[in-house]
């Protein structure tokens, strides 16, 4: 109850930006952002906040420590970090999810290795996306998912498209997260504050959002395609798409059901 | 929420408390003050002019969230129809604190206008001068201090009285809490209560060390600043006062605030209590609860024993006391043995409990000659439930005072019967 550390994944996809986000406006979103944080705060002045944006090129740090006492001169870090962004030659390419994701939890470690006082801030993740789901991505994002389920790391997530994204859901699901996909994208930073402001202890005691139906699709291993139905290793729990005669990651020989 | 503030908040009345929160400062420290929970109630609804909320059906909020919310009475309830209710934060609250979340050039560094030794030094002494008057030291302390404490009934003429003798174990912040309480009944009549308030809540939200200067308010509350630095509350110099860490202890929370918050005694399963201070305060509180064996620089020794409670008990403490004052005072260290401790308070418990062994009555002894007047005033006497003890062989009957006359009477014309 003590204070927390969250990392902040902004999608900032120039190309859904400037096409499909309902009427909003990135400099929108990043205001309320910064209110938001404001409020995080404030409510809680052991908070640390860091805050990593990607696109379809890169993954970078917006802000990397901000905390009470550097509050304002944090801020116009982040303009000029967001600023100097390097968003040339971006083609119709899938952002780069399973990157950020991986950089967010590298940062957490740091974090806790380094960290010397008896009382560690609670880690958390909040993805704020704003581009479709990339099947190609699943297998490392679903590592670097289980690897926060043993981190104890919950990932929230807000889905600002106008479709739901199984990843991310399958990802809060997981880690004891929670994932919304508003009605009312425009009311961000009420969804912020009602919801993604409340830390792990106190989510028992308010209510909260609860999960809807999850899509558990997953990607196979051989083309990376989404798919609902498959075949599964029974060593390694790979999924395929086709039968095969071998597991491709272990090894293991599959005895061909129709030959016998 | 720390419930001495908000028994300290219920001092005023609900339109005073309104125009206390239409000052900023105010609004920002009662914020700090409150619990996690009810901070992310207010985030809910800060946005918001007012929700329709229903109870049974909600899924925002729940109705004991509104709770402490609604008793310092920063909610506004309308109810609309049965089971429906009409709910907003008070608009001058609401403003103060988004107002506070737009801006966010807020001032980051804060410079230190004074030395914190200097502070620790200064409030420690103010601070501990009180405790001791008040164990019957033989200090000087100001006498509007006094006035507060004749007024707060925890000295008198006598000395310590016995609800002093129990606000000696408070911790710092419920006996400071206490104090400003009395304070501001006090002087009710003179000085504006919400002054007093807002002042107060300035004087926690400011960071320490921080220097604001006195002349910015009018000449009236002068006084009152120089009456709050003789309770150590604050440090004034020229013009200028800063907050000392008492001030910090005002706004308090118990789990939360516990990072500075150090506590100074050990307490072992063999009833051997060690206290890491060298604070004369300290030293007569303990002297009163326990047996102290040795008195080094920096520690006092002393043990827990039967002798030490049962004086605790006749100065007038109650044994819960004694434990929440051990409690609330436990070193660090001794977080994880828990068990050990429960083993100790449990004993001190069963020691109270011996005091409780014997009960008193008064009543009247009867001895008889004959058995069958012996027989018929015990059928008089139970009729009446009055008897407390009786004994066949000796023929001896003790009953309840009041049913004497009523026993009297009946032998009296038992007499007489007889007679005629």
């Amino acid at each position: 109850m003590d204070g927390e550390l969250l990392v902040v994944n902004i999608d900032i996809n120039p190309i859904a930006w400037e096409s499909h986000m309902s009427g909003m406006n990135i400099t929108d979103i990043f205001d309320q952002l910064v209110v938001f944080l404001n409020a995080y705060i404030f409510t809680e002045s052991r908070n640390k906040v860091a805050i990593i944006a990607f696109h379809q090129n890169d993954s970078f740090f917006l802000v990397k420590n901000l905390e009470h006492s550097v509050f304002s001169s944090v801020t116009s870090e982040l303009v000029e970090n967001l600023r100097s962004a390097d968003m040339e030659n971006i083609g119709d390419k899938p952002v780069v999810t399973a990157r950020s994701l991986s950089m967010a939890l590298c940062y957490i470690n740091q974090y806790m290795e380094t960290e010397t006082t008896e009382k560690k801030l609670q880690p958390r993740i909040l993805f704020i996306s704003s581009s479709y789901d990339d099947p190609e991505q699943y297998i490392p994002f679903i590592n670097c998912v289980y690897q926060s389920v043993r981190m104890k790391i919950p990932i929230d997530a807000i889905d600002l498209t106008d479709e739901e994204s199984p990843m991310l859901a399958q990802a809060s699901h997981l880690t004891k997260g929670i994932y919304i996909h508003p009605n009312h994208p425009t009311g961000f930073l009420q969804y912020l504050m009602t919801i993604f402001m409340v830390d792990s202890d106190t989510r028992t005691m308010l209510p909260m959002p609860t999960p809807q139906k999850i899509d558990f699709r997953s990607s196979c291993f051989c083309h990376q395609e989404s798919i609902d139905e498959g075949y599964v290793c029974s060593l390694c729990y790979a999924v395929y798409c086709n039968d095969k005669t071998e597991c491709d990651i272990c090894g293991a020989r599959f005895v061909d059901s129709k030959k016998r | 929420m720390n419930t001495d503030f908000v028994s300290f908040l219920k001092v005023l009345n609900d339109e005073q408390r309104k125009s206390l929160y239409t000052f900023d400062q105010t609004n920002k420290a009662v914020f700090k003050m409150m619990d996690k929970k009810t901070k992310l109630v207010v985030m809910r609804l800060l946005h918001l002019e007012h929700i329709q909320y229903n109870p049974r059906l909600s899924k925002f909020v729940s109705i004991d969230d509104f709770g402490t919310l609604l008793s310092i009475g920063l909610l506004e309830s309308v109810q609309l129809d049965q089971n429906e209710y009409l709910i907003s934060l008070d608009s001058n609250f609401r403003t103060s604190i988004l107002d506070h979340l737009y801006d966010v050039s807020q001032i980051d560094n804060v410079e230190l206008g004074i030395d914190s030794g200097l502070l620790e030094e200064y409030y420690q002494e103010k601070w501990e001068n009180i405790i001791l008057y008040l164990m019957g030291e033989d200090i000087r302390i100001p006498s509007n201090v006094k006035d507060i404490l004749v007024f707060a009934k925890i000295y008198d003429e006598n000395g310590l009285t016995k609800e002093g003798v129990k606000y000696l174990l408070l911790n710092d912040t419920q006996k400071l809490w206490l104090l400003m309480k009395s304070y501001v009944e006090l002087k009710f009549t003179t000085i504006n209560p919400i002054e007093i308030m807002r002042i107060l809540m300035e004087i926690c939200y400011i960071p320490i060390g921080q220097k604001r200067c006195i002349n910015n308010e009018s000449e009236a509350y002068h006084k009152l600043y120089y009456q709050l630095s003789e309770l150590g509350l604050i440090y004034i110099e020229n013009d200028y006062f800063t907050s000392t860490p008492l001030a910090l202890k005002l706004s308090y929370r118990k789990g939360v605030d516990d990072v500075s918050h150090t506590g100074f005694i050990v307490v072992e399963s063999n009833y051997q209590v060690y206290a890491y201070t060298s604070s004369d305060a300290h030293f007569r509180i303990l002297n009163m609860i326990t047996t102290v064996e040795l008195r080094l620089p920096n520690m006092i020794i002393c043990k827990l024993t039967r002798q030490s409670i049962k004086n605790a008990i006749q100065v007038g403490l109650s044994c819960n006391e004694v434990i929440r004052y051990l409690e609330s005072n436990l070193h660090t260290t001794m977080n994880s043995l828990s068990e050990i401790y429960e083993q100790v308070f449990d004993q001190l418990r069963l020691w109270e409990k011996e005091r409780n062994r014997i009960t008193y009555e008064s009543g009247i002894l009867y001895e008889l000659q004959s058995e069958h007047i012996f027989n018929l005033i015990i059928e008089c006497a139970s009729d009446l439930n009055a008897i407390l003890w009786c004994n066949y062989d000796k023929m001896m009957l003790f009953v309840k005072e009041e049913a004497h006359p009523k026993i009297r009477t009946f032998v009296r014309d038992m007499r007489n019967k007889n007679k005629s």
